[in-house]
């Protein structure tokens, strides 16, 4: 049999060759600036792990270390968030008014803000949590976006985010999702765009179940513990209606 | 290619980003494709003076060690599992195979061995040479000119007589360097 038929394979590429995004080429852009950065600073790197294709496909987790420049890592230990904190983790996140969020966590989410670092005017909050001891909160300022995450031990990690996209009215979308720290210091988190009519967000990973916090269009979540995030999102809109996703299925 | 300044460096991270990035969501976890993309920037930075004049096959192969590593604690592995779109795509591919094809290619595509995968889509979606190729998996080209004819070999006979191919439809960016 001598017929190639290799070239038809592109049709199964799931990074088909295209220009990078504008939210691309932003977060290229920090990423060298973090590579440049962390090449010239010696600190302790938390231990990451990473969920593979692979490991997907056989349902297994697969664990490595890699050193996170995505992120600012703040203090050293398990990961950026302490052991202690995760363990007051609860399911049903405390939902913070702008104006009622911690002035020291919102003190350490500014000061680690992603983005342009000469920027200047006040950060927008929005999706402002308290789950046990970590606040959770997303902030702006003009076009860069951080969600934030931080223990009231002050250890914590920021990163960027994108904007709001265009949703339909019933949908989600998964916007970023990660797994940081090791044993008691793991946890997962998702951050996502939510259409106008979607009442209430569950994730459900393991023996887990934790209600996401939706506020304006986006919503957030985490739980202690890494996942390889086939877990399942239920999502309800406010005609009362509930369907279920895979987690990993939101990833585009 | 030795890089000195941090000029050369973003030189060259820029030039080669996107595919690297593509390299990498090809293989691993969506959410962490990120992660792996700048550790492998901060190895190339640690060892900008020694990166090769091409450093496209060594930054191909050193995210491949990285997500190789990432399996090894689990499960000894020489492959790295890759990814595929479950859906059609609306591009220029899209009219190059039937609902029906497709399905009875990602079959085949599945039937596949993991090593098997990996030397097919560094052939036909990071299109690279077999001198490439065969640096990026630590083999000799001729190994690798062997492993990938028996690879399209293999996925002809699985995919059967259903999945054909029309050249005239192939798009011109469909990668077939060897």
């Amino acid at each position: 049999m001598n017929r190639d038929i290799s070239p038809l394979l592109g049709v199964l590429d799931p990074a088909p060759p295209r220009a990078l995004t504008v939210d691309e080429q932003a977060r290229q852009e920090q990423l060298l600036s973090s590579v440049l950065a962390d090449a010239r600073v010696v600190r302790r790197r938390p231990v990451r792990r990473i969920a593979l294709a692979g490991a997907l496909a056989v349902g297994a987790a697969a664990a490595v270390v890699v050193a996170p420049v995505a992120y600012h890592m703040i203090k050293g230990g398990g990961g950026p968030l302490s052991s202690t904190a995760i363990s007051s983790w609860t399911g049903n996140p405390v939902r913070l008014a702008a104006s009622s969020t911690d002035s020291t966590a919102q003190q350490f989410c500014e000061k680690n803000a992603t983005g342009n670092p000469n920027a200047t005017g006040p950060f927008t909050v929005s999706n402002a949590d308290l789950r046990g001891e970590v606040t959770s909160m997303v902030l702006t300022r003009g076009k860069d976006i951080t969600l934030c995450m931080v223990g009231t031990d002050g250890e914590g990690f920021t990163m960027a985010v994108d904007p709001i996209g265009k949703i339909a009215p019933k949908d989600i979308t998964l916007d970023t999702a990660g797994s940081h720290g090791d044993g008691d210091s793991a946890f997962s988190y998702v951050e996502g765009f939510a259409g106008a009519d979607v009442k209430s967000i569950s994730v459900h990973d393991g023996s887990r179940t934790a209600d996401a916090l939706v506020d304006g269009g986006r919503w957030t979540v985490w739980w202690p513990g890494t996942s390889d995030f086939t877990g399942t999102v239920t999502v309800t809109t406010t005609d009362g209606n509930s369907h279920s996703v895979r987690i990993d299925s939101l990833f585009h | 290619m030795a890089l000195e300044t941090d000029a050369e460096f973003s030189a060259m991270y820029r030039a080669h980003y996107a595919d690297v990035l593509a390299f990498v969501r090809r293989r691993a976890h969506p959410g962490q494709a990120d992660d792996v993309v700048g550790e492998t920037f901060l190895t190339a930075w640690r060892r900008r003076r020694d990166l090769p004049d091409d450093p496209r096959p060594w930054l191909f192969r050193t995210a491949r060690n990285l997500m190789l590593n990432a399996s090894r604690s689990a499960h000894r592995q020489r492959a790295v599992a890759l990814r595929v779109a479950e859906q059609g795509r609306d591009d220029a591919y899209q009219p190059m195979l039937s609902a029906e094809a497709r399905l009875d290619l990602l079959a085949a595509w599945r039937g596949l061995s993991t090593s098997d995968q990996e030397i097919l889509a560094l052939h036909v979606w990071e299109g690279l040479t077999d001198k490439e190729a065969a640096t990026v998996l630590g083999c000799s080209r001729a190994a690798y000119s062997m492993r990938l004819s028996r690879a399209k070999r293999r996925l002809a006979k699985r995919a059967g007589p259903g999945v054909e191919l029309s050249t005239a439809l192939v798009p011109a960016n469909v990668n077939g360097a060897s």
